[in-house]
């Protein structure tokens, strides 16, 4: 099963909390058939946000989680419409949630993800995504090899 | 050309590893300098530094938070910061590299 998928991709939403976020990843998610356990993902990825918040800048949250609620390792983006504060300091706009199986060790979505990742601190990737309008866009640039 | 070496890891090691071990390389190439980092992900270590790599090194670069193998690092100019800095605030980092006002390590 792909990472992503355009059913796993939300755009122009509006939401307004780091909870209602989550929920609407863990429905996107279940929609999909990839999650076990939907408590259990819920909880592991506030605890990593405990661990130190997923906001790194540049208005991204990357909430993420390695849980034995998840099924089958998936990549969730949300393009908000409006900016969201994250942490008392950092706003975001653009959620990339990850949901990885709990027993998933050197498996090619981890690496997928830790190339997205890197993608994420190139500038022209920044741009590209502050350009892209539609799903398709979303979703070319989000699966797009090259960086 | 001077090298930098670093240790990049966070709880989980999906995503934020990768992403400062990227700002702190772009920051590093920027300032001219060669650039090791090991980053300790979900898949295990990956290029992982070896003695040479260190011994090599001007200085040591630990982006983490989540307890990193230290003693190899003895004796060596180190700085310490979590993955949120290393992310965002790579340049400065790097200025503190040049500048040279770094602590010597002792594990």
């Amino acid at each position: 099963m792909d990472l992503i998928n355009q059913h796993l991709i939300k755009i122009n939403t509006t939401l307004n909390t780091k909870s209602e976020i989550f929920e609407t990843v863990c429905k996107l998610l279940e929609a999909d058939n990839r999650l076990l356990d939907r408590q259990l993902f819920l909880n592991d990825l506030y605890e990593r946000e405990g661990a130190g918040a997923t906001a790194p800048g540049y208005s991204f949250a990357i909430p993420h989680a390695k849980s034995k609620g998840v099924k089958t390792a998936s990549l969730v983006f949300i393009h908000l419409e409006n900016e969201i504060g994250w942490t008392k300091s950092e706003k975001v706009k653009y959620i990339f949630a990850i949901a990885v199986p709990y027993e998933e060790a050197k498996d090619e979505h981890l690496n997928i993800l830790a190339m997205l990742a890197r993608k994420m601190m190139n500038e022209d990737f920044r741009k590209e995504l502050n350009a892209a309008k539609t799903k398709e866009e979303y979703y070319r640039l989000l699966t797009a090899s090259n960086v | 050309m001077q090298k930098i070496v670093g240790v990049t890891a966070c709880p989980a090691g999906i995503a934020h590893t990768y992403m400062a071990a990227e700002s702190i390389e772009q920051a590093a190439k920027k300032l001219g300098y060669e650039i090791k980092m090991e980053t300790n992900g979900a898949s295990g270590v990956e290029n992982r530094l070896t003695e040479k790599d260190i011994e090599e090194a001007v200085a040591v670069i630990i982006a983490a938070d989540t307890s990193v193998e230290m003693k190899r690092f003895h004796g060596k100019p180190l700085i310490e910061v979590s993955v949120g800095e290393a992310i965002r605030k790579a340049d400065i980092i790097m200025n503190q590299v040049k500048s040279g006002d770094i602590e010597i390590y002792q594990s």
